[in-house]
C-alpha cells in the first residue's frame, strides 16, 4: 500500500489520460503507461532483499549506500547525483501538476496562448508552498515513519474515491459514448508501440534511483512482506493507471473534433469527463488529486534525505544536529522545486529527461550485484563510473547523428568510431 | 520535425524539447526517441564492461578497491585498507549465496 501511496502522484490524472485521449498512441500507450508504472515495483521484488543483503551490518538506507559498500565513493556520488536530479525533477512535477489542477478546477486561466505566457502564476505558487510547507512539517518532525503511516491512509482514500469516481463518472448521461464513437478513440497504432517501449525502458531506470522507493525496502518487516507489498503495489499501480487511461478514452470518444482541433487539451481528458457533475464532486476531486500529491510528495522528500543520513551518522554522533541538518537540506530542496514548478515546465517532458539520465546509470549501478568470479561482468569502480559517462557519451552522439553538425565532431572522436557505427545503425537505417 | 535546435549544443538532445505543434506527448513519439533509449543502456552496459576490462587488466586485484575513501568511512577507521577488498568479497559471495 506505502509503495502504491507513495508512486501515484497528482500526474496519474495526466499521464495515462493524454495517452488515452491521444488516439495516435491509444491503448498501447495506455498500457505501456501502465505497466512500466508497476514493472519497478516487481524489479524491486527480485533486487530489493539481494541489496538490503548486500549492506547488511552497514548504516546503509539508500542506493547510494549501496554502491558505497559494493564500489566506493566515487560511484556513491554518482548515484546520489542521478536519484537526487531524478527525485527533485518528480517534486517539481508534483508542484505543478498539483497547481495546474487547482487552477483548472477553480476556473483560473493558467497560460495565455497568443502571448505565450503563464497566467495566475501567484496563485498556482501559493498551492505549492501550501502543499510544500504542509509536507515538510509532517516529514521533518516524523520522518519516514510519518510518510508510511500517511500512505497506508491514502492508499486507502485512493481506492475508495477511485470505486466512488467511477460509479459517478460512468452514470452520468453526458458521459455515455456510443460503441462507434469509441472506436475513434480506440486504436492500435505503430506511434502507441513507440511510446510505450520508451516508457517501459524510460520509467524502470528512472524509479530504481527513486529513493523514496527503496527506503520502503530497508522499512519492510522481512523479505516475504517486501515481496508481498511490492506485487500488491505493483497490481493496484497498474490498475490505476490503466483506468485513467480509459477515462481519457472517453473523454476523447465524447468530443473527438474538440480535440483534434486543439480545443481541448488530451491531457485535461479526465477533467473533461468530470464537467457534468455538481461542485461537490469537484471538491472530492481536488481532495483526491491533494492526497496523491502528499503521497508522494513526502515520500520524495524523505527519499532525498535518507541519501545523507548514512554519511552524517558518521560524521556526527549528536542526533539533534543530524536532525536539523536534514531538515535544512528538506526546507531547501523543496525551496528549490517550488521555484522551478512556477515556471510550469511539460511534466512529461520533465520526467523524460530525468528519466533518460537514469537510463546512463541503470546498468553500471545494478550490475554491481553480480558476483566477482563473473569477472569483468562485475564492474570494479572505475568501469561502473565510466560506463555512466559512456551512457552519456552515448546521448549526446546520438543527438549528433539525428542531426548531423560538422561542429559537432570532436564527440565521434569522443568514442572510438566503430562502436559509434554500431550503436547508431539503427537509426542511421531508419 | 525539426531537430535544428539539437545540433548547435549537445546536451539539447537530452533535453527531447517538442518542435512540433502535436503537444507534449510527441516527446515519446518517434523512432528516434524509441532508439535513444534502447541504445543509452546498452552503450553504458558496454562502456563498463569495456572499463573493468581495462581496470582489471592494468591495476590487477587492486582494481576491486574504492578509488577514494575519507578519514570518517568507519572501516578506514577501524581496518587496514586491504579489509575493503574482503568486504566486497563478502558482499559478492552473499550474492552468491542468495
Amino acid at each position: 500500500m506505502s509503495f502504491f501511496a507513495s508512486g501515484m502522484g497528482a500526474w496519474v490524472v495526466y499521464g495515462t489520460t493524454e495517452m488515452g485521449a491521444t488516439p495516435r498512441l491509444s491503448w498501447l500507450g495506455v498500457f505501456g503507461y501502465s505497466i512500466a508504472s508497476a514493472i519497478p515495483g516487481v524489479f524491486v521484488m527480485w533486487l530489493g532483499p539481494r541489496i538490503r543483503d548486500a549492506t547488511e551490518g552497514e548504516d546503509a538506507f539508500s542506493t547510494t549506500d549501496f554502491c558505497k559498500v559494493r564500489y566506493g565513493r566515487f560511484m556513491q556520488f554518482a548515484c546520489a547525483a542521478i536519484s537526487v536530479f531524478y527525485m527533485w525533477i518528480y517534486l517539481v512535477a508534483e508542484f505543478t501538476s498539483i497547481s495546474n489542477i487547482y487552477a483548472l478546477i477553480v476556473g483560473k486561466e493558467t497560460f495565455d496562448g497568443g502571448a505565450m505566457v503563464n497566467l495566475n502564476v501567484g496563485y498556482t505558487t501559493a498551492i505549492a508552498v501550501s502543499i510544500g510547507v504542509f509536507t515538510v512539517f509532517y516529514t521533518g518532525i516524523a520522518g519516514l515513519p510519518a510518510s508510511i503511516v500517511t500512505d497506508k491512509f491514502q492508499g486507502v482514500m485512493m481506492i475508495g474515491l477511485v470505486f466512488l469516481l467511477t460509479v459517478v463518472v460512468c452514470s452520468v448521461p453526458e458521459n455515455r459514448v456510443s460503441p462507434e464513437q469509441f472506436a475513434l478513440a480506440s486504436n492500435w497504432t505503430v506511434d502507441g508501440f513507440y511510446a510505450m517501449v520508451i516508457l517501459v525502458i524510460a520509467i524502470i531506470s528512472a524509479e530504481l534511483f527513486n529513493q523514496a522507493t527503496w527506503q520502503r525496502v530497508w522499512a519492510a518487516k522481512d523479505t516475504p512482506s517486501l515481496r508481498k507489498g511490492f506485487g500488491l503495489g505493483s497490481f493496484l499501480v497498474f490498475t490505476l493507471m490503466f483506468f485513467f487511461g480509459i477515462m481519457g478514452m472517453i473523454g476523447y470518444a465524447k468530443d473527438p473534433t474538440a480535440y483534434d482541433n486543439l480545443e481541448k487539451y488530451a491531457y485535461l481528458a479526465f477533467f473533461d469527463i468530470l464537467q457534468p457533475l455538481a461542485q461537490g464532486w469537484h471538491i472530492l476531486v481536488l481532495l483526491f488529486v491533494t492526497t496523491l500529491t502528499a503521497s508522494s510528495v513526502d515520500s520524495l522528500q524523505n527519499g532525498i534525505t535518507c541519501m545523507l543520513s548514512s554519511d552524517l551518522l558518521n560524521i556526527s554522533s549528536n542526533p539533534l544536529m543530524i536532525k536539523w541538518l536534514n531538515r535544512l537540506v528538506l526546507v531547501a530542496v523543496n525551496i528549490a522545486a517550488v521555484v522551478k514548478s512556477s515556471e510550469r515546465y511539460n511534466v512529461l517532458g520533465l520526467f523524460l529527461v530525468a528519466d533518460l539520465v537514469c537510463a546512463t546509470a541503470v546498468f553500471p549501478v545494478f550490475m554491481g550485484l553480480l558476483p566477482k568470479k563473473w569477472g569483468i561482468l562485475a564492474p570494479t569502480e572505475l568501469g561502473a563510473f565510466m560506463g555512466i559517462i559512456g551512457g552519456i557519451a552515448t546521448v549526446l552522439v546520438i543527438g549528433v547523428v539525428v542531426d548531423y553538425d560538422s561542429k559537432l565532431m570532436w564527440l565521434y572522436l569522443v568514442l572510438p568510431a566503430s562502436f559509434n557505427s554500431i550503436l547508431t545503425a539503427p537509426i542511421h537505417f531508419y | 520535425m525539426n531537430f535544428s535546435a539539437y545540433g548547435t549544443k549537445p546536451f539539447e538532445w537530452f533535453w527531447m524539447r517538442d518542435t512540433s505543434e502535436l503537444g507534449s506527448v510527441c516527446g515519446l513519439c518517434g523512432p528516434n526517441r524509441m532508439w535513444t533509449f534502447i541504445i543509452t543502456p546498452i552503450g553504458s552496459l558496454f562502456f563498463t564492461i569495456l572499463f573493468t576490462f581495462i581496470d582489471v587488466t592494468i591495476r590487477g586485484d587492486r582494481a576491486r578497491e574504492p578509488l577514494v575513501t575519507f578519514g570518517f568511512d568507519k572501516k578506514s577507521e577501524k581496518a587496514p585498507a586491504n579489509i575493503e577488498e574482503g568486504a566486497v568479497k563478502e558482499v559478492d559471495d552473499d550474492f552468491l549465496e542468495a
